[in-house]
């Protein structure tokens, strides 16, 4: 129950973060999936399998909130989530950067292919619906390596300090 | 995942969200409210940092603009500069050819080359020379007949003109009054002309005119030379002189006028 209550807490905490701030940023530093970034370090390097339903939620949230139309986002996350998890099981064993840099690619390459076939779906009932920008998709790419990188090295580097401490 | 729990757990989920999802539906207002409180800084930061951002990069762009701007400005300035050239130098060439009209002389167009101005000389070079009939002591005009020099030495292109505020020149001329007194009009350190030898029974009035007498060779007389800004005179002394102030400035002209016959009917 603990670890659900700070699992919830430490989402909206990241929700706030890349609903607020990061979207605010001047292009294209409001590209930055710092919630995918999060997740896909903490399940796959920490294994903490559970924060997986952090994509879902947040997929959720955006579509609920009309922040993007619905329900694009929803979908496209649930299939990153079940992206991930799958590839953690057949593919990405190794804990090492290379590892998580090319989970953390993966889960968002197929995150950007699901909401491009939904965006695409959508636009044949309804012309009003933007098309994807696929110059999103190579900012988050590369911001998604950035971020990754940075939570392997520092988090890491932290999670030795405090151990050592201890 | 793993294992007999796996779809069970995915039932569990599924329940989960399906309660989640009306229960963020309903408490919609109240979960906004509540982020609200740390979502306003942070989204105000952001905006705060784009904004500058934006303006930054605006300033680069205005940056841009400006220095577009003053390189047209700069081009333009120099063709506003040639243009203002050609109409001086259309001006005096209509001047010139009026006074070569009105006068009867022949004449030729030079270009001024290259030039020496200083406080102990004033001179400069003609792009015409002994191939076109130029000799030293031929007088250089401008507008309607102003002289502004001799020539002093001559190559086949070229003619060195001596002003006749320069020290080493000296005119034959006449003084534009009652009795029209002859003198010599010689060069100034500076721009002016002093007119000597001029007897002390002679009147001589500040603003008379002086012109060239013609009793030299390769002069014509009655070019306008100057008028008298100052009188000198002493009554101990044999003669009493002049400063003479010359009507055109050297320096402004960019073509002259060489006499080289005068009255050729």
């Amino acid at each position: 129950m603990r670890i659900a209550l700070v699992s919830i807490i430490a989402f909206a905490c990241i929700l706030i973060i890349q609903v607020s701030f990061v979207v605010s940023l001047p292009w294209p530093l409001n590209t930055m999936p710092i919630l995918l970034a999060v997740t896909v370090y903490l399940v796959q390097y920490r294994g903490q399998y559970q924060v997986a339903w952090w994509l879902v939620g947040y997929g959720l949230w955006v579509d609920l909130f009309a922040i993007h139309f619905t329900p694009a986002d929803s979908i496209a996350y649930a299939v990153a989530m079940l992206a991930l998890l799958a590839l953690l099981r057949k593919f990405f064993t190794n804990r090492s950067l290379y590892g998580i840099l090319a989970c953390g690619l993966t889960v968002l390459f197929i995150k950007d292919v699901a909401s491009f076939a939904i965006t695409t779906c959508v636009q044949l009932f309804d012309a009003r619906v933007p098309s994807v920008e696929w110059s999103v998709f190579a900012w988050e790419a590369v911001f998604a390596v950035v971020l990754l990188g940075v939570c392997f090295t520092f988090a890491k580097r932290i999670d030795v300090l405090i151990r050592s401490q201890a | 995942m793993t294992g007999r729990r796996a779809p069970q757990r995915l039932i569990v989920a599924i329940i989960v969200v399906a309660v989640a999802v009306p229960a963020v539906l309903f408490f919609r207002g109240a979960l906004l409210r509540l982020f609200s409180f740390a979502e306003k800084p942070l989204s105000g930061t952001a905006t705060w940092l784009t904004d500058r951002t934006i303006a930054y990069c605006e300033a680069l762009e205005a940056d841009e603009d400006v220095s577009k701007l003053k390189e047209e400005r700069d081009l333009f300035a120099l063709k506003a500069a040639e243009l203002e050239q050609f109409r001086d130098e259309n001006g005096q060439l209509r001047d010139e050819l009026n006074f070569v009209d009105r006068r009867n002389v022949r004449a030729i167009a030079a270009s001024v080359v290259s030039r020496e101005l200083g406080d102990r000389s004033s001179s400069f070079v003609i792009d015409r020379g002994s191939a076109d009939g130029v000799v030293p002591g031929m007088a250089i005009v401008v507008g309607e007949g102003i002289l502004v020099g001799k020539v002093n030495q001559v190559t086949q292109a070229t003619a060195t003109v001596t002003s006749t505020s320069d020290p080493r020149t000296a005119t034959a001329v006449t003084l534009l009054n009652q009795t029209r007194t002859l003198g010599l009009a010689e060069g100034m350190n500076g721009s002016l002309i002093s007119l000597q030898y001029i007897p002390n029974d002679e009147t001589m009035n500040v603003n008379d005119l002086v012109v060239t007498s013609g009793l030299e060779e390769n002069m014509i007389s009655g070019l306008l030379v100057g008028v008298v800004n100052q009188v000198e005179s002493d009554a101990s002394a044999p003669f009493q002189k002049a400063i003479v102030e010359p009507l055109a400035d050297v320096r402004r002209f960019s073509s002259v006028l060489v006499i080289i016959q005068g009255n050729s009917t």
